[in-house]
């Protein structure tokens, strides 16, 4: 697996190479003989010429500019003096204090109407709160900004707040806002004919990396491609090396690492000419990132600690901590590869500073990688304790990232889903290029084997594996591609049933409550824990795409017990499955029939006078599962019953997109069908006949 | 007078078994309550439980930190939990007793009528070992406690060649050529194998894939053991089993 690729966001430029000559000048200017108003405005540029050499003189500069001016209560320069000192504070990492600043600047210039230095203001502030990935806020300061702009008919700063909330967008994984917004400033720049600007290259450059993350990487190609030839054309040495950086990211994902490597040590190279320590650093980590899989680990391992010593001399602990989780990998693979005892102890060396480093820099992803690795090394080194803490605290660490992170996952694939839908005609190109992929993985595969289990023809097996190796690389894209769109059905088949659960869960629930009013305590244990035996099987269950069908059955059997108990027996139940089915060896999706149980039971017996009777049936029917709940109770042809009427629409919503989602993995044509009796209801759901052995 | 003691870092916890444990008769005596692991030390010195309830998260530190305290403790453990995959696995490779919360009463009487009846206190030593030494080691020297009719056999599982199903009953081929029988089915043991090296490669047979010496190709194909045994691949379990066989090589 990728770990830890670091991208470049393409934002602002600073650039600081003639301020010595001009902070000489203006200290020249300065001891002449001049107003206050003009001392405050020289002392104002000393402290901005400042910030990007000595950012604590810069500050001091600020301060006097603002005796100075407040003196003489010129309040454009007091405004200025504050923004000053936040420029000086953000590069000190003093960012609450500068945001403070800057709002107290706002507020000035806001007073004396001076759109222009109070869009700029709101402006910087919104960057500082990027910084702090506070992106609401900074998105809200960029709004308020363009607005501001396109006041003054400033279009080119009206398309830079435009690309900079494209990148809070895209950090909040609001990919199709992040696009639109990216092509509205394509649009504007494009009207005023500045297509070769830098800041146009630059939203080509942040699609690149837009494209990147919705995994279509031969889009991100283009783009990155586009990007490069416009910052080389436009002489940017330092937008060069970051987009040379940027593509190199792609390529490998394209499974091209040996392209993807010469272009980051031209990166690299770049980065030393004009100077930049962390972009040298980021492109050797990505060299590392990318020599690794290719099994030049002691070279790995090289460039990853060259770029540990930069991090460390910078302070930056979240990407030191990504470099020496590396530098473990590449340990690790070392250990397993001579079998060298050294170099397990080596590895769990750096993983340790890892973990202290990313714990230092907050950043729990990174920890919950490197807290796996440590667990698997302690166990290896028999220290049963300290591997059972470090995996328990993984798990622990997991559980609150994924809840956030399958969230903008969801997000990618729905952002994802709504480009697909406009390509048209493309389902059927995707399914082939699938079963070319599965075609490729398979044989590789069972070359492989043979090669395994064949044991030892030393010359053949040698010539193979070189063979193997350049095929395995020319499959790697492919079968990315295909592992993908496996991945797509997985998450949503996961999002169908985390839409279900909760449902599920709380009218479990209230059925509870409903029994704690009613009956004794003893009843109510009794009940509770029958539900928790329930809540533990389907949460066994729900981990699965498919199920043995018996354990299926199991579980419906004991939801139908608790909710007999609830309503004091007044419904009865059977289950009946075709002899010729083998429930030990039939598969099926878990929970596919419990919504239906649920809404019989709910709309139908409840609601109804007497005793019910709910049926389910499992038959088989043209080499199709036909799985059927029916009850006697009240139905939907009774206009009263609305209730049931959208319950019942809800169930069939979700079951049918779980359904289709089959249709489409194993190209099958289940269905759900709904018949009206003249007292209660059927529900039939087909599926695919799926055996395990 | 069976003195008992209970850890669990949460008081409802403890209280939820004190009050079970009244309906089990006088004899049961509640000696002790811990909420740490320190506390439950000096308790257990100082009182010498004959049954502890035993949570497996306490704190910051686990049960097993408390039971690492004594070469052979002189008492019977009942562990409880409320979803710990990891202990879980841990207790069922044992085949030690362990409780699930919200602890359920007709469960917690089996555990009782066992300690009562002694039987648990079978081969407790060895199957505390069992836990103990899976925890404390890897895949590798994973062991693994049989019920048989005599009593339990303890396996290294790589030691496994393979495990064939017999109806309700499960046949357990080892490398040394003997054969053991157990009243449990097949799918018991694949569930508590799943990530291991073992692999179903048919509704009747799961394999050790370290004692595999060829494959043989076919619809479906067959492995032959190292002892001989030829295995039918299911035709539907083929594909996976190339696959899961070139992951576990790779």
């Amino acid at each position: 697996m990728r770990i830890g690729l670091l991208l470049i966001f393409i934002f602002y430029l600073q650039d600081a190479s003639s301020q010595q000559a001009e902070i000489d000048s203006i200290q020249n200017l300065l001891k002449g003989q001049i107003s206050d108003s003009l001392k405050a405005h020289y002392l104002n540029e000393l402290s901005y010429y400042h910030s990007t050499c000595d950012a604590v003189q810069g500050l001091k500069f600020a301060e006097e500019a603002l005796d100075v001016a407040k003196a003489i209560k010129n309040k454009p320069q007091i405004a200025t003096a504050f923004k000053r000192k936040s420029q000086n504070f953000t590069v000190l990492g003093l960012n609450e204090e500068a945001i403070k600043m800057y709002t107290t600047a706002i507020n000035i210039f806001k007073e004396s109407r001076d759109s222009t230095q109070w869009a700029r203001t709101l402006y910087s502030q919104g960057l500082v709160y990027y910084n702090q990935s506070e992106y609401t806020k900074s998105t809200k300061n960029y709004r308020l900004a363009f607005q501001l702009f396109k006041g003054s008919k400033d279009t080119l700063l009206m398309g830079k707040m435009l690309n900079s909330i494209s990148i809070n967008l895209m950090y909040e994984a609001n990919y199709s806002a992040a696009l639109q917004n990216y092509l509205k400033a394509i649009k504007l720049y494009e009207s005023i004919g500045a297509t070769k600007s830098i800041e146009y290259a630059q939203i080509i450059s942040n699609l690149g990396l837009l494209y990147a993350r919705l995994k279509d990487y031969k889009k991100s190609l283009d783009y990155h491609e586009q990007a490069l030839a416009s910052f080389r054309r436009l002489g940017h040495k330092q937008l060069e090396a970051d987009a040379l950086s940027n593509l190199a990211n792609t390529l490998d994902y394209l499974g091209k690492p040996l392209k993807a490597l010469k272009l980051y040590q031209e990166s690299y190279d770049l980065q030393e000419e004009v100077g930049n320590k962390l972009g040298k650093a980021n492109a050797l980590t990505n060299i590392g990132v990318v020599l690794i899989p290719l099994g030049k680990n002691l070279e790995a391992i090289k460039n990853l600690s060259s770029a540990s010593s930069v991090y460390e001399e910078l302070g930056n602990k979240a990407n030191l901590s990504i470099a020496q989780e590396n530098m473990g990998e590449a340990y690790l693979n070392l250990y397993e590869e001579k079998n060298a005892k050294n170099f397990l102890q080596n590895a769990k060396e750096q993983f340790n500073k890892a973990l202290l480093n990313s714990q230092e820099a907050a950043t729990i992803n990174t920890e919950e990688r490197i807290l796996g690795h440590l667990s698997k090394i302690h166990a290896q080194l028999n220290d049963y304790q300290a591997a059972y803490e470090a995996k328990a605290k993984s798990s622990q660490l997991k559980d609150s990232i994924t809840s956030t992170g399958s969230e903008a996952e969801i997000a990618r694939l729905e952002a994802q889903h709504e480009y697909e839908k406009k390509e048209t005609a493309l389902e059927t190109t995707h399914a082939k290029q699938e079963a070319i992929a599965q075609a490729e993985i398979y044989k590789q595969k069972y070359i492989k084997n043979t090669v395994i289990i064949g044991g030892s023809g030393l010359l053949a097996a040698g010539i193979l594996t070189l063979f193997l190796l350049k095929r395995k690389r020319d499959a790697v894209a492919r079968q990315e591609r295909a592992e993908f769109d496996t991945k797509v059905c997985d998450t949503e088949l996961k999002a169908l049933r985390a839409q279900m659960n909760p449902h599920f869960i709380f009218n479990a629930l209230n059925s509870i409550n409903h029994f704690i009013d009613k009956n004794d305590k003893e009843q109510a244990g009794d009940y509770l824990t029958k539900f928790a035996d329930l809540m533990r099987k389907t949460l066994v269950n729900s981990e699965k795409k498919e199920v043995l069908l018996e354990d299926d059955l199991e579980l419906l059997r004991l939801y139908l017990e608790i909710e007999t108990k609830r309503l004091n027996n007044k419904f009865t139940s059977s289950i009946e499955v075709d002899p010729g089915i083998d429930i030990h060896r039939t598969l099926i999706p878990p929970c596919i029939l419990q919504p239906f149980v649920e809404n019989s039971i709910w709309h139908g017996i409840s609601q109804m006078k007497g005793k019910g009777h709910i049926k389910i049936e499992v038959k088989e029917r043209d080499k199709m599962l036909v799985c059927s709940v029916e009850d006697n109770g009240q139905g939907r042809a009774n206009t009263i019953n609305t209730l049931r009427k959208e319950s019942e629409v809800k169930g069939i919503n979700i079951t049918q997109n779980r359904v289709n989602i089959i249709n489409q993995v194993k190209n099958s044509k289940g269905n759900v069908n709904f018949i009206d009796k003249p007292q209660g209801v059927r529900v039939e759901v087909s599926l695919p006949l799926e055996i395990a052995f | 007078m069976i003195n008992t003691l209970i850890i669990d870092d949460e008081k409802h916890c403890i209280d939820r078994i004190e009050g079970l444990l009244r309906t089990c008769g006088s004899e049961f005596q509640l000696t002790a309550k811990a909420q740490t692991v320190e506390e439950a030390i000096s308790e257990t010195k100082k009182h010498h439980p004959d049954l502890v309830f035993l949570d497996v998260q306490i704190g910051t530190q686990t049960g097993f930190d408390y039971l690492a305290q004594w070469d052979q403790p002189d008492f019977d453990v009942v562990f409880t939990t409320a979803y710990d995959q990891y202990a879980i696995e841990a207790f069922k490779f044992s085949a030690l007793d362990y409780l699930l919360k919200p602890i359920d009463k007709e469960n917690f009487k089996v555990a009782i009528n066992k300690y009562t009846s002694r039987l648990s206190k079978n081969y407790f030593d060895k199957k505390m070992e069992v836990l103990m030494h899976n925890l404390r080691s890897n895949q590798a020297t994973k062991k693994i406690s049989i019920p048989t009719q005599e009593g339990y056999e303890f396996l290294t599982l790589q030691e496994v060649l393979r495990l064939e199903a017999d109806g309700n009953y499960t046949h357990i081929f080892h490398k040394n050529g003997t054969k053991l029988t157990v009243a449990k089915t097949l799918k018991v043991f694949d569930e508590m194998l799943v990530g291991s090296n073992f692999f179903r490669i048919h509704h009747s047979h799961l394999i050790n894939l370290i004692h595999i010496k060829k494959y043989y190709k076919g619809k479906g194909g067959y492995v032959v053991m190292e002892d001989g045994a030829s295995v039918d691949v299911s035709t539907r379990k083929k594909e996976e089993f190339l696959k899961f066989l070139t992951n576990y090589y790779h």
